[in-house]
């Protein structure tokens, strides 16, 4: 029997539109890792501050008794405002889960694509670099907004829940479009950061732990050098150093950092931008596949 | 008929290594055999095609159209089957052709339906649900194959789909290449397996060092060479080979000693046999001489170089 015993058939049925071919791609970057036991765990862990810091407090608030949390102590837990928001972005720990999903997540982006040779695959067929290139970003943006945007909305929908009062949204209305902003600003930049520097080898591991010396140790070359110079250039080593200060703007709260406004737009502005050229030079006349 | 793809003097630089120099030709039968020893430009020349190296001056024309002006709609009319690795380790044989299907314009219901169809198609029914690194070589290949018709191309580009197969698997393999050609498909088959393009293809495309040597039909190429003949005379051979060459015969001494007779348009075996027996002797044997592909190949080469 001739093993196309089946019969070859032709496909006459409908085609998706040529816009949407970068949602498959996308959609394929992000169920593996919602298999994996471990990395939902790591989420879970993520969203441990806006628990705790977010909800726990409206939580004694409101729903204990008197017998077991007097109004009187009520003082002393932090209000629901764009500060508490900003510590909870900026909290050491949020920061350690988003350089771990970040690397995890983006180090291979593009990287895996290259050492599996998929990425001519994709390419040849119906798929344009441009839309390549966003499907992978908004793979690892679906994850850092997983762990800013929808929490916080979570959290804002449990303190109005909670409290009853919804007016409390309008007047505080910047923590939605400060975090939202700090999200597109500092995560877009730095999502193209990670793709850019996905995009220069083949090997997911090497780009991993180049982003973990540069997220990590980032911090820590630029604490050395400010304590010796005291120039505020020197925060251009720390991307995460950055990001909290950018947080901290877009929320109108201070920052522990001497980081200006115009200082932080100018690192993300001049960090999209590089990475934006590097890709464009990866991708230009295809460089990428050779 | 209508050329389904030409080149026109399509050139290809890596750096300042030019990989394929003014390349030209039209394609117009629907097995096509790309054939080259290594390093020639075949692959360049197919990710040229699909614009994965853009070329560096010239064009593709795919049914009249250039495909610049194509871009990604080119690409939906194309299959394209790599050589080397090309699928994702951790998916399954359906779901790796489903997601292909996906991306080359199928909505996810119909593309998972003709996942099943291609894979059933090309001998894969059984292992569709394993994963793709748990499959052999040819399993590899031929889920390839499925991947690049799934979103049914008109024109399908395979870039040595046979390499690392047993012969078994080869000859399925070719057997499918021919059963797509007879369902309308155009096929480019690129390989250095002579054999391979002598099986399946009516049109071959010798390339060397980045240039089009050759361009042969099968048909055309065999048809002038079934005129040959090697034939053993039993009696002096130097009448025969005067009397044939009186008569405008093409004749030359060969080794053993036969005589190479090329029998002239109009004429046939009958005119031999009728023209021998008017001589003292007889043909003892007749042999009906063939050139191989390969020679043709070897022969293209010498001049080439």
């Amino acid at each position: 029997m001739p093993i196309y015993d089946q019969g070859y058939e032709s496909y006459t049925g409908a085609r998706t539109s040529r816009r949407r071919r970068w949602i498959p791609l996308m959609r394929e970057e992000i169920l593996p890792y919602t298999k994996k036991r471990i990395f939902i765990l790591l989420i879970a862990l993520t969203l441990l501050p806006w628990v705790i810091m977010g909800i726990g407090p409206t939580f004694l608030r409101t729903q204990m008794g008197n017998e077991y949390w007097p109004s009187s102590m009520n003082s002393q837990l932090p209000p629901m405002d764009e500060k508490l928001i900003a510590r909870i972005l900026t909290n050491p720990w949020t920061i350690l889960m988003l350089v771990i999903i970040s690397v995890w997540v983006g180090s291979g982006l593009i990287a895996r694509d290259r050492k599996e040779r998929t990425m001519e695959v994709f390419l040849g067929r119906a798929l344009g670099p441009a839309q390549y290139i966003w499907s992978k970003g908004a793979a690892l943006g679906v994850f850092l907004l997983g762990i800013t945007l929808i929490p916080l909305i979570i959290v804002l929908i449990f303190q109005v829940g909670l409290t009853g009062n919804v007016s409390f949204l309008w007047h505080h209305i910047r923590i939605l479009w400060g975090t939202l902003l700090y999200s597109i600003g500092g995560f877009g930049a730095l999502i193209l950061f990670i793709l850019a520097l996905s995009a220069l080898g083949e090997n997911p591991r090497v780009a991993g732990l180049i982003l973990v010396l540069i997220l990590f140790f980032g911090l820590s070359v630029s604490k050395i050098l400010w304590f010796n110079t005291h120039k505020p250039i020197v925060w251009i080593f720390s991307p995460i150093g950055e990001l909290q200060a950018l947080a901290c703007h877009c929320l109108g709260v201070s920052t522990e950092y001497p980081i200006s406004i115009l200082h932080s737009v100018t690192f993300f502005g001049v960090m999209a931008l590089l990475s934006l050229t590097i890709l464009s030079l990866r991708f230009y006349r295809r460089e990428i596949l050779r | 008929m209508q050329n389904v793809l030409s080149a026109q003097d399509v050139s290809v630089y890596y750096g300042k290594t030019k990989a394929l120099k003014e390349v030209t030709f039209d394609i117009s039968d629907n097995t096509v055999g790309l054939l080259g020893p290594n390093g020639a430009g075949k692959t360049t020349l197919i990710k040229a095609l699909l614009n994965l190296v853009p070329p560096s001056s010239g064009h593709f024309l795919f049914k009249g159209e250039n495909t610049s002006n194509l871009g990604a709609a080119l690409r939906e009319k194309i299959g394209y089957v790599p050589e080397k690795e090309g699928l994702r380790s951790g998916m399954t044989g359906v779901g790796w052709v489903a997601f292909l299907g996906e991306i080359s314009g199928l909505p996810r219901r119909p593309a998972i339906e003709r996942a099943h169809d291609v894979l059933q198609y090309v001998g894969l029914g059984e292992s569709r649900y394993r994963e793709v690194q748990t499959y052999s070589t040819g399993m590899q290949q031929r889920l390839k194959l499925a991947a690049a018709l799934v979103h049914d191309p008109e024109l399908v580009l395979l870039d040595e789909p046979t390499a690392g197969m047993d012969p078994g698997g080869r000859q399925e393999m070719l057997d499918l290449c021919q059963d797509l050609a007879k369902q309308g498909k155009t096929i480019l088959l690129s390989t250095h397996i002579l054999k391979d393009v002598e099986a399946i293809c009516t049109q071959v495309i010798i390339l060397h060092q980045g240039e089009v040597l050759s361009h042969l039909g099968i048909e055309d190429w065999s048809r002038s060479e079934s005129r040959h003949y090697l034939v053993q005379w039993h009696g002096e051979r130097e009448l025969l080979f005067h009397a044939l060459e009186d008569h405008g015969w093409g004749v030359n001494p060969s080794e053993n000693g036969l005589l190479r007779v090329v029998i002239p348009p109009g004429k046939g075996l009958k005119d031999l046999f009728s023209l021998a027996g008017g001589l003292d002797g007889t043909i003892h044997r007749l042999v009906h001489e063939r050139t191989t592909l390969e020679e043709v190949f070897l022969q293209a080469l010498r001049k080439g170089t």
